[in-house]
């Protein structure tokens, strides 16, 4: 397939993005992607729920990445995480990092510092106003993110068929799409709204390198079109699997139960007991609507093939 | 642009299905989609006042249709209502080309349709409904995404994440709606797997929509933003925000029953809001794609904008 202004940009030959997921993206998985041609990216959790050990982590999973490939790949930095502490970012430059990942905040917080050392910034927006106040602070791509993804959510439901228009219309910078795409169809229908690239998670989290749970895999894997839920809404909006959890959540909602009866409580307790432990019924069990089409859990490279190979039959029917 | 089958079992040139908008799909609108080579449709009820007789009505619409133009038309059905059969009389009576169906089961009035030669197209919001309309016999199925204006389905399912497991799914031709109002969305849709689309909120931006100016305008001055779902525990629906659309959310969000909700909304909010113009107190289905549409224009001069770009978008890709 052409190489996109967002492959030049960050040395890669596809552009395509695996999406950071919290507590599972680790350094296997980032690393086979980046091989494979598209960008890999870590989570600083992987595979460790205590945030305090979160720094040590970061340079465990930086260090691994690199003996495995030498392509370039990045490192994910959720600003409500990190708020202005930048001892964990100062880790990943002392690393050698080049790319990262932001989300969950205001771009205006560390862009600038990155850009002082050197790093390419890719920031998540999930509206228009949202993407031109990320290129104002400066970031170099947005990561256009609609409301079919798996995990935290925005308020405003944009989804990704109206979100990478709209965006590409408002800003000068490349926009990469992300949410509900999970294979070479997705990659041409997200060029042909505008984007330069894409970002995917539940395709990623269904491989062998992935540090989920092989039962979680397996909920994908198994998962249908209407699988998936959005719960949280006024609260913080997630989405993930259709479980006992969420179906109550569900249920509550709809019946307008005030917000204190709504919220979660060890939200990310929850997550590690799906994510980690594979407790897929009881668990918080993050997941994008895109996971009906996710039939198999295949090596992160051949994901990356497929949809290379794909997106030309694709194209060529057009 | 190519042709798909969408095209041949229509008898149309370009695969562009204008939506049956309930109050505003009128003759003039269909007739221009038509003449311009795509597929317009009528509402049974466009234009008249609550208390008209509806079947009297279609009468009229379809016989203004056949003044104004001698290409194919439809005509869009809600199965669910009371006048469903004498509805389906009319239109066999009068010999229409094409009639998309919606909200309901597609076993009702399919096979009384295509038993006098009516060519059916069926809205669906999940693959199990869109495999239950292919075993009921209908001819397309219209794959409508979360994104899409007015009554919208209970699985939240987006037009990117829909169309192409419903392409899997089912043999008949798929129509990609909701979300879509340029040539990007239709190069999209087309590689998602879909051989048509359908556009609603499009085509109420146009000279020849009976919608009152003033929702014209609402459409055109909104932003991404813009619009939202109420109703979610009884009847999701989409609509531009707006005090009425506030009012019915302050309602969801303490769970009002459905008795609450109707005696709120009555009858005929959505002619109050999308025909008489009374943008605050009616109700404004409208699709989140609103934020994309700018002007007025003739139906006509969308069709040919769409084709004339398509090409050039499709360029981009290879």
């Amino acid at each position: 397939m052409k190489k996109t202004k967002v492959c030049d940009f960050l040395g890669i030959r596809y552009p395509i993005i695996q999406g950071a997921m919290g507590l599972i993206a680790g350094a296997e998985l980032a690393a086979a992607v980046s091989e494979a041609g598209g960008l890999g990216v870590i989570s600083p959790n992987a595979g460790e729920p205590d945030w305090s050990k979160v720094g040590d982590n970061i340079r465990k999973q930086i260090r691994k990445a690199r003996s495995l490939t030498s392509k370039p790949f990045a490192v994910n930095f959720p600003i409500h995480m990190i708020k202005d502490d930048r001892s964990l970012i100062d880790i990943a430059i002392a690393e050698g990092v080049k790319i990262v990942t932001t989300g969950a905040g205001n771009p205006a917080l560390h862009t600038p510092y990155f850009h002082e050392h050197g790093i390419k910034v890719l920031h998540l927006v999930a509206t228009v106003r949202h993407a031109v106040g990320a290129e104002k602070a400066g970031v170099d791509i947005v990561l256009a993110e609609g409301y079919e993804s798996g995990g935290i959510n925005s308020p405003d439901e944009l989804t990704t068929f109206v979100l990478i228009p709209q965006v590409v219309d408002a800003v000068k910078i490349p926009v990469v799409a992300a949410g509900g795409i999970g294979d070479g169809r997705g990659l041409a229908a997200a060029l042909a709204l505008g984007a330069q690239g894409v970002q995917m998670g539940t395709r990623f989290v269904a491989t062998t390198e992935c540090l989920a749970h092989p039962d979680y895999k397996k909920a994908i894997v198994e998962a249908s079109d209407t699988a998936t839920v959005i719960t949280g809404r006024g609260l913080m909006l997630f989405r993930g699997l259709l479980n006992d959890l969420t179906k109550e959540l569900r249920k509550k909602e709809l019946a307008g139960a005030p917000d204190e009866e709504r919220s979660v409580k060890m939200f990310s307790k929850l997550s590690e007991a799906a994510l980690l432990h594979g407790d897929v019924v009881k668990g918080q069990a993050a997941c994008g609507e895109i996971a009906g089409l996710v039939h198999e859990v295949i090596s992160a490279g051949e994901v990356v093939r497929r949809i290379v190979a794909d997106y030309d039959k694709v194209v060529k029917g057009l | 642009m190519k042709e798909t089958r969408v095209c041949g079992l229509l008898g149309i040139k370009y695969p562009i299905v204008q939506g049956g908008m309930t109050w505003i799909a009128n003759a003039e609108l269909a007739a221009a989609v038509s003449e311009a080579g795509g597929l317009g449709t009528i509402s049974p009820n466009a234009g008249m006042r609550i208390e008209d007789d509806v079947e009297m009505n279609l009468e009229k619409q379809i016989s203004l249709a056949r003044e104004l133009t001698n290409k194919p038309f439809g005509v869009n059905i809600v199965v669910l209502i009371s006048e469903i059969a004498a509805l389906v009389d009319v239109l066999i009576e009068e010999g229409v080309p094409v009639v998309t169906t919606s909200a309901g089961n597609p076993r009702l009035c399919t096979h009384r349709l295509k038993e006098a030669g009516i060519k059916v197209l069926h809205v669906v919001s999940s693959v199990r409904q869109a495999q239950v309309a292919e075993e009921s016999g209908v001819d397309a199925v219209i794959a409508e995404g979360f994104e899409a204006g007015g009554h919208n389905g209970f699985d939240e399912l987006t037009t990117m994440v829909l169309v192409p497991q419903i392409a899997d799914a089912v043999e008949i031709p798929v129509i990609a709606a909701g979300g879509i109002a340029d040539a990007r969305g239709l190069a999209a849709a087309f590689a998602l797997g879909a051989e048509g689309i359908q556009m609603g909120t499009r085509f109420i931006a146009t000279g020849e929509c009976n919608a009152h100016p003033d929702f014209k305008r609402r459409i055109i001055e909104s932003s991404d933003t813009g619009t939202m779902i109420t109703g979610r525990a009884l009847s999701p629906t989409r609509g531009l925000k707006n005090a009425f659309s506030a009012e019915v959310a302050r309602m969801d969000k303490r769970g009002a029953t459905a008795d609450e909700l109707l005696a709120l909304i009555g009858m005929g909010r959505s002619r109050m809001g999308q025909f008489e113009g009374d943008v605050d107190n009616g109700e404004l289905y409208c699709g989140a794609i609103a934020g994309m549409v700018r002007d007025v224009v003739p139906a006509g001069d969308i069709i040919k904008k769409i084709v004339a770009d398509y090409d050039r978008v499709v360029a981009g890709l290879r």
